[in-house]
């Protein structure tokens, strides 16, 4: 009757893919693009919180996102690529970018590190803003979305577009699972726990953190090379620091390094956006207040507030039992 | 261009004034940031806040001076109010609340101030006596700047001796230094905090007053300035007025003589800086507290 954290966690990702497929199957048009929307948010908001798991919080993930949009839009739209190839390139660049930058960037900690990462993201962001290439402030449109017509996908059409994202996106989330319950993973959660002691111990944290950077870099990136081709267009906007506070709320308000809070933050996020803006006209008060309210009220995010419930109980139930042969004894 | 004199003193003195208004919001972000490990988000809410109240007095006649005296005054009520009732729950939360609440502060800050003032940006005019330019080093500035840099520096000095030379001073310092063995000598810091805090908040609503006629006040005009507020922080040092000061100075040139030398990579030229300085030391330049742990 106890449940374990994984448990629940696993269960609260079991129910949301449930209401996201149900959702998809009954979305009309605008409702496919909002579930795209979301989903591919909650790609993103994977790959920051795969980064928490060493203890690192990023600000500038938008950079990373913005190197698989630019690096998409770049080989397809101005080079006349095949998106089908410069889809896994968008992706390894965002790697090699988050490589790059993590050699300088993970040897900070804390408050420093997100400062480092905000300075690299706005770096991208100023040049995306005076790029001639790229448009500029204006931005470009007319990128294409991957061809899997060979197979009998038709991505153009909204509805598989968005089915498609909630698959990768489910792809994307048991994968991480994988990578969290491995070795690997868990010397990731002992970095974040105490660096000190696994350095202490033999682990070598900068290159465990390197690593971890990296990979949440290609799975922004991948982010990235989606989002350009649900919106067809790239703009600076998308690389902006406002991008990189979006998807750090999402994170928080589902529950950061629980994994299935990311993507439950970015659907609530998403949702609320829209629900907000077409009620009121001043709709960053109400969001505003909610946000405030989740920070007070659930200071670990939705998730994490559920594990913490379980943990309680869990700790009430053995109190119980300790307690049992000492009053059946008397 | 640069080789001209005159034209170069002109672009120091613009420095000078940008970095001024750096410190005045840079330097309660900072002790607050350094003694109580908050990341408040929201201080620019309250600079922006003080402008929108500054243009209020002015527009209903006040003038320049009396804006100056209440409008501070107004934002130090405003920002204490707002950490008793709202950000003092989270000083236990961690960052990550601490920035999801305070961005909740900004958006319903931002949009208060639309309901109030409308979208569009307002202008307030310079103090009479000050619209005029004087000749410095024989160019002609306007001297309106030349009063803002004065009074950072005025700023700078006070604070300087109220940190180093009165009791309050080294009862914070003590607390940036070491929180748990300064209570434990029977300091409330808590109480400390409170009052560093309206300080804070008074000297934002300071620089908003005195920024509103140079930049004008609009809504969004507190997320415009708090990312180089923070570039600031975290370049100087958490907690220490020297860090803050070489931080302000630091970022204020660089803006200013990148947008000048490098008018396409303007932006760049900042965070170059910051990443330039974290790489080779990474906790700031002179932070408060030399050996203190990596958070």
């Amino acid at each position: 009757m106890m449940a374990s954290r994984t448990f629940i966690r696993r269960s609260v990702g079991a129910a949301l893919v449930v209401v996201a497929l149900i959702a998809q199957a009954h979305a009309g048009f605008f409702a496919q693009e909002l579930i795209a929307e979301a989903a591919i948010l909650a790609i993103f908001a994977l790959s920051l919180d795969l980064l928490a798991t060493c203890g690192l919080i990023s600000f500038g993930h938008a950079g990373l996102l913005g190197v698989g949009c630019y690096v998409f839009a770049g080989l397809t739209v101005l080079m006349g690529g095949n998106p089908n190839v410069a889809f896994p390139l968008a992706i390894v660049a965002g790697a090699v970018a988050a490589f790059t930058v993590g050699l300088f960037a993970v040897r900070t900690t804390g408050a420093f590190f997100i400062m480092v990462t905000l300075a690299a993201a706005e770096m991208l962001f100023s040049w995306g803003y005076r790029s001639k290439t790229f448009g500029g402030a204006n931005g470009m449109g007319g990128i294409p979305r991957i061809d899997f017509s060979a197979i009998g996908i038709d991505l153009n059409s909204p509805g598989t577009f968005a089915l498609t994202m909630i698959v990768l996106c489910i792809a994307i989330w048991l994968l991480l699972e994988l990578v969290v319950s491995s070795p690997f993973g868990r010397t990731l959660a002992a970095i974040r726990q105490n660096p000190s002691r696994v350095a202490a111990l033999g682990g070598r944290v900068f290159f465990y953190r390197l690593a971890a950077f990296t990979a949440s870099g290609a799975l922004a990136a991948l982010a990235g090379a989606l989002k350009v081709q649900h919106i067809n267009f790239i703009s600076p906007e998308l690389v902006s620091w406002f991008v990189s506070g979006d998807v750090l709320i999402a994170v928080v308000i589902g529950g950061i390094g629980t994994l299935v809070g990311g993507p439950l933050g970015a659907a609530l996020l998403v949702l609320l956006k829209e629900v907000l803006s077409s009620t009121f006209g001043h709709w960053y008060l109400f969001l505003g207040i909610i946000f405030a309210c989740v920070a007070l009220l659930m200071p670990k995010g939705i998730v994490g507030y559920l594990l913490d419930l379980n943990d309680r109980r869990t700790a009430r139930v053995a109190a119980a039992r300790r307690r049992e042969p000492t009053e059946s004894s008397a | 261009m640069l080789l001209d004199p005159q034209f170069l003193a002109e672009q120091i003195l613009n420095s000078l004034q940008f970095s001024m208004l750096l410190f005045l919001l840079a330097i309660g972000l900072s002790v607050v940031f350094g003694l109580m490990d908050y990341l408040n988000l929201s201080h620019g809410t309250i600079y922006m806040f003080a402008a929108y109240v500054a243009f209020s007095i002015t527009h209903l006649g006040g003038s320049f001076w009396i804006a100056l005296l209440l409008a501070p005054l107004a934002a130090a009520a405003v920002g204490v109010l707002l950490y008793f009732v709202l950000l003092k729950r989270a000083e236990k939360g961690g960052h990550l609340t601490q920035v999801l609440l305070t961005v909740g502060v900004i958006y319903m800050g931002t949009d208060l101030i639309r309901i109030a003032y409308g979208d569009l940006p307002k202008g307030v005019s310079q103090p009479e006596g000050l619209s005029s330019a004087v000749v410095l080093f024989g160019i002609p500035y306007p001297s309106y700047r030349l009063f803002i840099i004065g009074l950072g520096l005025v700023v700078m000095v006070a604070l300087y001796f109220a940190l180093e030379r009165t009791r309050l001073g080294a009862l914070v310092r003590a607390g940036v230094d070491d929180r748990a063995t300064a209570e434990t000598l029977g300091i409330d810091i808590g109480k400390v905090f409170a009052l560093v805090f309206g300080i804070g908040t008074y000297l934002a609503g300071v620089a908003g007053v005195v920024a509103a006629p140079v930049f004008g006040v609009y809504p969004g005009m507190d997320v415009s300035i708090i990312i180089l507020v923070l570039i600031v922080v975290v370049v100087g040092g958490l907690g220490s007025l020297r860090g803050v000061i070489v931080g302000s100075l630091l970022i204020g040139f660089a803006d200013t003589f990148g947008k000048l030398l490098l008018p396409q990579f303007a932006m760049m030229m900042i965070y170059l800086v910051m990443a330039l300085v974290l790489i080779f030391r990474p906790s700031g330049l002179m932070p408060a507290r030399r050996f203190s742990a990596p958070g």
